[in-house]
């Protein structure tokens, strides 16, 4: 067996053994190697670059916390990618709960000082057109139901295979291609009248 | 030509599954097969293809947006300061309302089952007791309670006739 002093070649099995062992530098590993990956799921899902790095870290302390229950039966990191999501998830109710009524104060007000964003104008350059087909397209996705919009985000911006997201999400893969499916049905249906508006 | 039969739904996820390279060549075939037939099914597939370019862009910009920062030596910062995760999950939320109103139930219904008991010794209490004899008239009346438990006998007065009548006059 090839003897490794370096900590950062361990497995993240490997690592998780260490942890489960009392070895903090171990676990510091793990953040290191998936804090770019929690944190892009977290931004897509929040928007907000000061959540994902907060949420972000109670990711990782709750993994830290709870790491005598991963069994080792699943991927690591299809592990830590359902405490990001539901945790992405939480937070996401627990501010729109908080900010129902000042988002839409705020928002009438920005409408009414800016003008809405246009839905069947284009607008002067292909930048700004694209700009404004990406937040119609975030505001849709934000709006999908939960489960769906878990798939969606673990599939688009992690690239996760059917499988992978299966078993981040605790359901069959069939399920995953179904949610997935909806997804973007939705996506098509919402975005139909934005996108003909601008051909 | 539009044709939509039970097939059009398994061919829709079969379209979805495509953009994923998650289909086998055999679902690729009988997807196309179904395609050229179905104008429903073929619009579908158009529209899914056209927004999976516009998805590709709208994830490079997330990707590209996305906080590149470490948080490693935060959180083993907070580890070592024995910290805990701020968000309390939904869930945990949702297991600790449901525990203060088990508790708030518990409670009414150990209060209502005191309340009932006390009132029922006190009713059987009243029910071992008897009136035996009662005397009533224009000045008062006068009734006699036999308690059969304790063999005990209660004369309980009440006066009709006020004690300081309003000619001053002290009743004797």
């Amino acid at each position: 067996m090839k003897h490794r002093t370096d900590i950062t070649d361990y497995t993240d099995h490997e690592l998780v053994d260490a942890v489960k062992n009392g070895d903090a530098a171990a676990f510091n590993v793990i953040v290191q190697r998936y804090e770019s990956k929690v944190i892009g799921v977290l931004f897509g899902m929040m928007h907000n670059p000061e959540d994902a790095r907060d949420v972000a870290q109670d990711v990782f302390l709750k993994a830290y916390r709870s790491i005598d229950k991963f069994r080792g039966d699943s991927k690591l990191y299809t592990w830590l990618y359902r405490i990001t999501v539901n945790m992405a998830i939480d937070f996401i109710r627990k501010k729109q709960k908080r900010h129902k009524v000042e988002y839409h104060d705020e928002m009438k007000v920005k409408e009414e000082e800016q003008g809405a964003v246009p839905v069947d104008k284009p607008g002067p350059s292909d930048t700004l057109q694209s700009r404004e087909l990406y937040e119609r397209l975030r505001q849709i996705v934000d709006t999908l139901p939960e489960e769906q919009k878990k798939a969606f985000m673990l599939r688009e911006m992690e690239d996760l295979s059917y499988q992978e997201i299966a078993e981040v999400m605790q359901c069959s893969a069939g399920t995953v291609m179904s949610r997935l499916f909806y997804a973007r049905k939705k996506i098509r249906d919402q975005l139909k009248p934005y996108m003909e508006g601008n051909e | 030509m539009k044709r939509i039969n039970e097939n059009c739904e398994q061919i829709h996820l079969l379209i979805s599954a495509q953009l994923d390279n998650e289909i086998s060549s055999g679902e690729q075939k009988r997807m196309e097969d179904h395609i050229a037939h179905c104008a429903e099914c073929a619009d579908l597939y158009a529209d899914l293809h056209k927004n999976h370019a516009v998805t590709q862009g709208y994830i490079d910009m997330l990707r590209s947006e996305a906080p590149q920062v470490s948080i490693a030596d935060a959180v083993m910062h907070r580890i070592e300061a024995g910290d805990k995760p701020k968000l309390v999950p939904f869930k945990k939320r949702r297991r600790a309302w449901w525990i203060s109103s088990a508790v708030a139930a518990s409670i009414i219904l150990f209060l209502g089952i005191y309340l009932f008991f006390y009132h029922y010794s006190a009713y059987n209490d009243a029910k071992n007791t008897c009136v035996v004899e009662s005397v009533e008239s224009k000045r008062g009346s006068v009734m006699v309670f036999k308690d059969q438990k304790t063999d005990t006998t209660i004369i309980w007065m009440f006066s009709s006739i006020s004690l300081y009548p309003t000619d001053g006059e002290l009743m004797s």
